[in-house]
């Protein structure tokens, strides 16, 4: 065993404070990185869970939440182009739902095709509920949102609500379709119809979806699209960007990406300080022993290793405990619906940066050695 | 494996201005093979910065030291670390040993830094070890050993390199009697038995029935430099 392990395990407790301040900004950077990328992916929710390959937009919209009306003919127009192989509408329309006791609250409205094969049906709603939703008057809203639409959450119960004055029934509680910023309420495009006051909406929809012929590549196609859609009708997308720009928008325009930013700073910054103020003082506890290595000729370097390892080890020991936390933190979101998300890449990125932390606290520590004058022992 | 430490003409000073003090006024001195020689005198007297001038641990305003002929100052500081490790021991009044390690490991240390391989190392440091007496307590910890014990493994430690001269700095003030007289006779047996350049700072007068020599030291000047067996005897004659 190493010299910088011996030191570490006989004064563990002495590293500690270094080992939790490392897991503990890894943690804080983690939790808010779940949190954010949860509640953004809800943002695209519906790109990201219906079958379409291609979606077609107003030309101004930044992300999907914002839809604006396009001609509704658009969809024919695809089959225009050979790649195209299906293609239909999607509406999304704002509207007052009012449960039980009476209080408004608003809801978009998802008007989709009440067939599980449709590229408009999520897939959350393919095994049953898409087909639920043919019966004309019926409704599918997410189990998340049920407290707040005074639906029973057991999806059996049959509740009747009333959405913009009119009768309608709830057939079915979906999991996972929930979304930040609104309240989605599925029925099939026949009933969405019926609620709307004016007419002339039924010539727009909010999204024209696509799919495309297997092998054909989307990006191509998005291209070939631009030239072939008549010019400010509107804006082809692959889903994927369509959903990347979606969430980008929201971190960069909502504000929440700095605040997360600077908060994930902050919190490297308190473990950087008590990281190196840890080491700092246990290299000063040992300082006279450093000292007597200096005077038999032991270059500073290679004591400063020691230092350093012990620092990769207390930042890699730190990286596995934040990985622990998040994961029990993870388990927790699971369990009470909370929209949270962590891929490899940010876990790894969180780890690299906690042993980094580590490292450059030790490297900050080092000071004190360099600074070291063996002489001072004669004294 | 021997080697005669000479210092010439060294000076040294603390501060600056009025405030500056002449530690080291033009002090020479020879220090031969195979003798205990100490150094003694009161608190202040510069003793201390004599040792670390001579140990190549402080630079002194001016003069020369010439351990087996190599000039110590005017070597570059990588040289003289590297001086340092292959012909210098040193020993403290505080035992700096880490509190984690073992005997074993404290004594091996040095060799380890040095590159030399796990195994040699621990072998080189038993033997160290065993001629310190501690054989039976390789794998203590300083928590678990006596202050007399620590500062034979700190002796072990300064040995195990086979450095040529060895720095001694009140090596026996932290120890109670019997130890301390212990400790200076091993420091004796190891200058006559390797021939050993032993150099003892000290203000304990127990010590001198162990040296071969004495120097007093007085405000930065060598005032007495006398045979250890002399200079006991003046002290025991009544002025």
């Amino acid at each position: 065993m190493s010299l910088a392990l011996i030191i570490l395990r006989h004064d563990w407790r002495r590293f500690l404070p270094a080992l939790l301040s490392v897991s503990f900004a890894g943690v804080l950077m983690l939790v808010q990185l779940g949190l954010l990328a949860g509640m953004f992916g809800t943002v695209t929710v519906l790109a990201d869970t219906m079958a379409a390959d291609l979606w077609l937009t107003a030309p101004a919209v930044r992300s999907i939440d914002q839809a604006a009306d396009i001609p509704s003919n658009l969809a024919a127009l695809l089959y225009s182009h050979p790649a195209v192989i299906s293609s239909e509408t999607l509406t999304l329309r704002d509207a007052s739902w009012r449960g039980s006791s009476g209080t408004p609250v608003p809801v978009t409205l998802v008007g989709i095709s009440p067939d599980p094969a449709a590229l408009s049906c999520p897939q959350a709603l393919r095994t049953s509920l898409c087909a639920a939703l043919a019966e004309p008057d019926s409704v599918v809203v997410d189990s998340s949102e049920a407290g707040k639409l005074e639906v029973p959450g057991d999806g059996i119960t049959s509740t009747t609500v009333e959405i913009n004055g009119h009768r309608l029934h709830v057939v079915g509680v979906s999991t996972g379709l929930r979304s930040i910023g609104t309240t989605y309420v599925f029925l099939s495009r026949q009933s969405l119809r019926g609620l709307l006051v004016d007419e002339a909406a039924a010539d727009t929809s909010s999204f024209v979806l696509a799919s495309l012929r297997p092998g054909s590549l989307a990006t191509t196609v998005v291209t070939e699209l631009a030239a072939l859609l008549p010019a400010g009708s509107a804006k082809a997308w692959t889903r994927d960007a369509l959903s990347g720009q979606s969430q980008r928008w929201w971190l960069e325009e909502s504000g929440v990406g700095a605040g997360f930013l600077f908060s994930t700073v902050l919190g490297l910054l308190i473990a950087v300080v008590i990281t190196s103020q840890t080491l700092r003082s246990v290299v000063l506890g040992q300082l006279r022993e450093y000292a007597a290595f200096r005077a038999i000729g032991v270059p500073p370097s290679k004591l400063g290793a020691v230092i350093v390892e012990q620092s990769a080890w207390i930042g890699a020991a730190g990286g596995l405990l934040m990985l622990v936390v998040v994961a029990a933190v993870s388990v927790m979101a699971a369990r009470f619906q909370v929209p949270f998300a962590l891929q490899a890449g940010g876990i790894a990125a969180a780890f690299t940066i906690g042993l980094l932390t580590a490292i450059g606290s030790g490297l900050l520590a080092l000071r004190e050695l360099y600074r070291l004058q063996p002489a001072e022992l004669l004294r | 494996m021997s080697a005669s430490v000479i210092a010439t003409g060294l000076v040294h000073a603390f501060g600056s201005g009025p405030a500056r003090s002449l530690v080291l006024q033009r002090l020479s001195a020879e220090f031969e093979p195979g003798e205990v020689t100490l150094v003694m005198g009161a608190s202040g007297s510069g003793k201390s910065t004599l040792l670390a001038a001579i140990g190549g641990l402080l630079r002194p305003d001016r003069g020369e030291v010439r351990i087996a002929g190599t000039a110590l100052w005017s070597l570059t500081a990588r040289s003289l670390e590297r001086f340092r490790y292959q012909h210098c021991g040193y020993i403290f009044q505080g035992f700096n040993l880490f509190p984690a390690l073992t005997a074993l490991d404290q004594v091996a240390l040095p060799l380890r830094f040095g590159g030399v391989a796990k195994g040699v190392a621990k072998a080189r440091a038993e033997a160290s070890l065993a001629e310190v007496g501690l054989e039976a307590r390789l794998h203590l910890r300083p928590a678990e050993l006596s202050g007399g014990e620590k500062q034979r493994v700190a002796i072990a430690r300064a040995l195990v390199t086979r450095p040529q001269v060895l720095f001694a700095d009140e090596p026996t003030s932290a120890l109670d009697s019997r130890s301390g007289a212990a400790v200076i006779a091993l420091l004796q047996d190891i200058a006559h038995a390797l021939g050993t350049t032993v150099i003892v700072v000290t203000h304990d007068t127990r010590l001198i029935r162990h040296a071969e020599r004495v120097l007093q030291i007085d405000n930065g000047r060598i005032t007495r430099d006398e045979r250890a067996a002399e200079f006991s005897m003046a002290l025991e004659q009544p002025a």
